[in-house]
């Protein structure tokens, strides 16, 4: 069970005293969904903030008569992230969907109707949070801003070969020092996939970048340092790092 | 200073009392820009709420040419008593957008931020208040601009690559 100490390290409630933290506490309850569940769907009522205790949870829009993926996502939400915040602006539906893309999300679930009920009897704590809101929303929408000026959706793809030679050679590190840049750049645009060998068992660990309108570039022999900073100079900065790619010299 | 009749009449204003006008009213200072006078820049740091006392002010972007657009750019009016400068309350504080004088005079308040936060610390009502009218302003500008990306991205994938 969560408590006090747990929602004061959460932004949406930073400088609550105890009271109003204990007070917040009684709106709340727990609950966890699998990989892949949705939490909720574009166009439902608000009626809830989530907390992500645990986990990673994708901002989705859908489309219709295709299949959910990350192509679709505007925003990921990490641990302590508070979203839903349409529950407090009108029309009071969600605008995009929420789905559980961690293996094991645990949430906690904020009544909006709870809350709102404390705001009224307790004005300074209703100034608090939503003063605290509008800074969230502030950094996702400047945060969104620069996402959207900075490239088109699925231009960049990165695929680790995680095939068995690829795994002894350790290419399990480098997808999660992958998937650490990744959280770190908020860039849910770049996909990011595994695949099999490429044939070249002995250059393992190998990746593979392709960025619209430009050749394939195969690393060889990488490792989670070298992932980063292909990552960073490459992927993000547009540098082909020659000194590891496979057959450059 | 700013006429409290005007104040009145301005509609994230109408909940607070006659104290609180004068609270607000002490914050800020009067000014006046003829046609084509830019009030704000683009990216300037945003300390001032503003209020149209007369004539009309534009928002509107001041991209240069080539630069990226993410959606398409929102042009926007703000006529007499009404209240814009929201994004001193939500970070990275930078104006959005500019603004300009749209009438042949205009005269607006401008209310220092830094004032305004002081006075809801000591009020929690008059801050609860005009923070519930901040943050529905601020996430309609949110909602509508995330539309309009998932939109433009959804056409991207449906025409795919």
């Amino acid at each position: 069970m969560i408590g006090n100490d747990f929602l004061r390290s959460v932004g949406l409630f930073k400088n609550l005293d105890e009271n109003q933290l204990s007070a917040v506490l009684g709106c709340c309850r727990e609950k966890q969904y699998k990989s892949g569940a949705k939490l909720f769907g574009e166009g439902e009522p608000a009626s809830n903030l989530y907390i992500v205790k645990k986990g990673q949870v994708d901002l989705r829009f859908d489309l219709p008569g295709r299949p959910t993926s990350g192509k679709n996502t505007i925003s990921s939400i990490p641990e302590s992230k508070a979203f839903g915040w349409s529950s407090f602006v009108a029309p009071y539906k969600y605008s995009l969907s929420a789905y559980c893309a961690s293996q094991v999300c645990e949430l906690i679930i904020v009544d909006r109707q709870c809350l709102a009920g404390l705001f009224e009897e307790d004005h300074r704590l209703g100034y608090l949070v939503l003063s605290n809101m509008a800074r969230v929303i502030g950094k996702r929408f400047h945060k969104l801003e620069k996402l959207a000026t900075a490239a088109p959706v699925s231009t960049v793809k990165v695929t680790v070969h995680l095939a068995t030679c690829g795994i002894v050679a350790g290419a399990r590190d480098v997808m999660s020092a992958l998937m650490e840049e990744m959280n770190r750049s908020g860039r849910p645009d770049i996909n990011v996939g595994s695949s099999g060998c490429i044939g070249k068992c002995p250059t393992e660990p190998n990746v593979t970048i392709e960025i619209e309108g430009e050749d394939p570039v195969v690393y060889q022999k990488m490792t989670a340092d070298k992932m980063r900073q292909v990552f960073q100079q490459h992927v993000l900065g547009g540098k082909i790092q020659t000194d590891f790619v496979l057959n450059a010299q | 200073m700013i006429d409290l009749e005007i104040m009145k009449t301005v509609e994230a204003l109408k909940g607070l009392s006659g104290d609180q006008l004068t609270a607000i009213q002490r914050c800020s200072d009067k000014m006046e820009f003829n046609q084509g006078q830019r009030l704000f820049s683009e990216g300037e740091d945003s300390a001032h709420l503003w209020i149209v006392l007369e004539g009309e002010v534009e928002l509107r972007n001041d991209r240069p040419e080539g630069q990226p657009n993410p959606i398409e750019d929102p042009i926007t009016f703000i006529s007499k008593a009404e209240l814009f400068g929201w994004s001193s309350f939500m970070p990275p504080f930078k104006y959005k957008l500019s603004a300009y004088c749209a009438s042949q005079k205009c005269e607006v308040a401008r209310i220092e931020k830094k004032s305004l936060v002081k006075l809801f610390e000591k009020d929690a009502d008059m801050g609860f208040e005009l923070m519930s009218h901040i943050l529905r302003v601020i996430g309609t500008h949110f909602y509508q601009f995330r539309n309009g990306i998932a939109r433009r991205w959804g056409h991207d994938i449906m025409s795919g690559w």
